[in-house]
């Protein structure tokens, strides 16, 4: 099986392969973006605006994005609402049941940090990218329509960048501290936050 | 019978080799390539179907539906003629999708289902007239060969629910099987009007039957044409009779566990059996290829042939375009609600159309009624028969809804 | 010549699936070599010039009976490690023996007619006529058995007055 996912790379090698291989990237990539089949369910009110956004004025149908019930036959998840700790091992269950190549578009403040539980929660999963690797992030409280379907767009010019037999840069999962085993979040300009350390007034602004 | 009718797309097909190479070709070389031809045909219109059935669905739900995918300019002219590429992205996507066959399932059925199904659709297309001479190989049982080939059908679902080991599949493949069994029977019923109108089997003669009648036989026999449609509706498990494939209570019923290129050869044959189903009713009740009020020539010219291709195709997609219409309209029906209405209803009427039938046949053969007089007797024993059911108080038709 | 090949491929396949029902421990396999079989014998029929008699083969053996007994087989308990009970070896030996001699008796016995004629050329309408008229009676007092037996099976399957729940 490994020498199958070399081919594309000793075909780049040819003369004038890549040409060849850029028309397959093409083809494939604009049909994997263009049918973008997305799981059917929701966890909390931002599963309204996904409902919205598949109904008749917004349409997700335009872009080629219908639903499945069954996570085997979906290209994407659209983890739509607030993540809580019990619900959280189903959302990845389903995550691993999806076939590759698999996409994740968290929708809303809950699944980016918690959102409004970000402080004083004890059952809300802070952002699900801890858990399932997330390519786009929507944010909003929830977020309108519009907003979900232009990270809709922006993830099909994501996968229209992808190139046959590479991997793709996965976007990563979030770090666990080591002795306390909480996850921490990494920010450039502040290091390192623990989730539920209380934090001052300035660290707040760079969070919002 | 007119000679030409023996002429089969396979027999053309057979003397053009022979006519280039030289030397005759034997039948086993010429059906693998003519079930090929099938096969591009089954994907082709598929890949139509699917787009029509997603721009139906959204011109019924005010929307406009698949616009991105395609040429740009077309999708800016108006809603039809947008996202003409779809089908064929989701078509690449799913090939080039992982395949997962999931560890506790019973993998040779698994594999098996799916390839089962689209067999058993190519094999009863075999016998679909789609033009005057146009039929890959008309054979003298031709409309039994189709009924009896498609019912494995629910074999292959059977077999996907069993194999994939999770309780919805399961479910699916048992309502399936309690499915096939309720209307499986009127559809037969339903067709036997007709074959006793025409007095054969074979798909062509069902044809040149309807031109000696000079009515088509959904006149005489309308009741089999209902019955045979509602029944093909449960056939194809489409709305309001997708009971084994619920998608608000079973995920996903027989296909839950199929990824890639195994759920697509599921999804190709849905459409394409609802093609067939659409296609023997077009043959069996509409007329086929007949014009109408245009006589059929003594000898076959091209353009007749053409012209009757395509009132073929006409007259198919127009059942089928019903028959998404229906399932962007109607709520899904329960399973005992199923049972009821073909046990109890559709299969009744369907022996008094076969009495209808038989009387008309009579009508035709002793009285030497013609086309008109043929229907209209029919017509008036139908609604005679009806009112006399409500003279005499049997429940009505919609009763099994009420009593839950 | 390719008829005589036909044969020989149809024939093993309908022995191997009978083999296969008999032998297979998983009663769900068993049930799809029933039905492989049911095809196969399908396939000999229309070898030998009787398609009516194949399809219908295959629609009321293959189609409508083995679906039911798939249907039944689905409903067992512990329906993935359902397995065939097979402790009655020796009366099973002893019926196939019998059934073996009675059939080399009846085949070895029997006179063949042979003709030099051309075989009848299939038509639905000859089926017809045997049925509807050489045999109407014959063929009217199974209709009627079967009909019996659906009643039969009604009057069983009811339920007593007053036990609805």
């Amino acid at each position: 099986m490994d020498l199958i996912k070399k081919i594309p790379a000793y075909i780049e090698r040819i003369p004038n392969g890549g040409i060849l291989m850029t028309g397959l990237d093409w083809v494939l990539n604009n049909a994997k973006a263009s049918s973008m089949w997305y799981m059917l369910f929701g966890l909390a009110c931002c599963a309204i605006e996904l409902m919205a956004t598949g109904a008749s004025r917004y349409d997700f149908d335009r872009l080629g994005m219908i639903f499945r019930a069954t996570p085997r036959q979906t290209d994407l998840m659209i983890v739509a609402g607030t993540l809580t700790l019990k619900m959280a091992p189903r959302v990845k269950l389903l995550y691993e049941q999806m076939p590759d190549p698999k996409y994740v578009i968290a929708m809303g403040g809950c699944t980016m940090h918690g959102g409004p539980f970000y402080h004083d929660s004890y059952s809300v999963l802070k952002g699900v990218d801890k858990i399932i690797p997330v390519d786009i992030h929507v944010a909003g409280c929830p977020p309108r329509p519009e907003a979900l379907l232009n990270g809709c767009i922006a993830l099909q010019d994501l996968i229209k960048g992808e190139k046959v037999g590479r991997q793709r840069d996965r976007p990563g999962l979030r770090h666990i501290d080591p002795s306390t085993n909480l996850p921490l979040l990494v920010r450039p300009d502040t290091g390192l936050i623990r989730p539920n350390q209380i934090l001052m007034p300035d660290q707040l602004r760079v969070l919002s | 019978m007119p000679e030409w009718v023996q002429f089969s797309a396979g027999k053309h097909f057979q003397d053009l080799i022979a006519h280039l190479s030289g030397r005759s070709v034997p039948e086993i070389l010429v059906m693998p390539i003519m079930l090929a031809v099938i096969l591009g045909f089954i994907c082709g219109s598929s890949l139509i179907l699917i787009w029509a059935e997603r721009k139906v669905a959204a011109r019924i739900q005010n929307r406009v539906g698949p616009m991105m995918t395609g040429p740009r300019k077309l999708a800016e002219f108006s809603m039809w003629t947008g996202g003409l590429l779809q089908t064929a992205a989701d078509a690449i996507k799913l090939l080039v999708k992982e395949l997962i066959i999931p560890s506790k399932t019973d993998p040779v059925p698994f594999i098996a289902a799916p390839v089962l199904i689209v067999t058993v659709c190519v094999t009863a297309f075999v016998v679909i007239p789609f033009g005057p001479a146009l039929s890959v190989s008309d054979l003298n049982i031709g409309v039994v060969h189709v009924v009896s080939i498609s019912s494995l059908t629910v074999l292959s679902i059977v077999m996907a629910g069993w194999s994939s080991n999770s309780k919805y599949s399961l479910l699916g493949g048992l309502r399936s099987a309690a499915q096939m069994l309720s209307y499986e029977i009127p559809l037969i019923f339903a067709l036997l009007g007709p074959i006793l109108l025409a007095g054969g089997l074979s798909m062509q003669k069902m044809v040149l039957a309807q031109r000696e009648y000079g009515c088509w036989f959904f006149l005489p026999s309308l009741l089999g044409f209902l019955i045979y449609y509602v029944a093909s509706i449960a056939e194809v498990n489409r709305p309001p009779f997708d009971i084994p494939e619920a998608e608000s209570e079973l995920v996903a019923g027989y296909v839950s566990e199929y990824s890639g290129m195994m759920f697509a050869m599921f999804f190709l044959a849905e459409f394409a059996n609802m093609f067939l189903v659409c296609s023997v009713a077009a043959t069996v009740f509409l007329g086929g290829w007949l014009v109408p009020f245009m006589a059929v020539p003594e000898q076959m010219t091209p353009g007749y042939i053409a012209l009757g291709t395509l009132v073929f195709f006409a007259k198919t997609s127009f059942l089928v375009f019903i028959m998404m219409w229906i399932r962007w309209t109607f709520p899904r029906v329960r399973p005992d609600h199923l049972m009821n209405l073909g046990w109890k209803y559709l299969f009744p009427l369907s022996l008094l159309n076969l009495l209808i039938c038989a009387g008309v046949a009579v009508l035709k053969d002793v009285y030497k009624l013609n086309g008109w007089g043929v229907s209209l007797a029919s017509l008036g024993a139908l609604v005679f028969v009806l009112l006399l059911l409500q003279v005499v108080r049997v429940p009505r038709p919609t009763a099994f809804l009420e009593k839950v | 010549m390719s008829e005589a090949i036909a044969f020989y491929v149809l024939s093993g396949l309908v022995l191997a699936s009978a083999w296969s029902v008999v032998r297979n421990e998983n009663l769900f396999h068993a049930g799809l070599s029933l039905i492989l079989c049911f095809v196969g014998v399908a396939g000999i029929y229309v070898n030998l010039d009787a398609p009516f008699l194949g399809a219908m083969q295959v629609l009321i053996y293959a189609g409508a009976i083995a679906v039911l007994l798939l249907f039944g087989f689905m409903l067992t308990h512990d329906l993935m490690n359902a397995k065939q009970e097979r402790n009655q070896h020796a009366a099973g030996i002893f019926a196939a023996v019998l059934m073996a001699l009675v059939l080399i008796g009846t085949i070895a016995g029997a006179q063949w007619y042979g003709s030099s004629g051309q075989p009848v050329k299939f038509g639905v309408e000859s089926l017809a006529r045997r049925y509807m008229q050489q045999d109407l009676v014959s063929f009217e007092v199974v209709a009627l058995l079967l009909l019996a037996s659906l009643m039969g099976a009604v009057v069983i399957a009811r339920k007593e007055e007053g036990s609805r729940d």
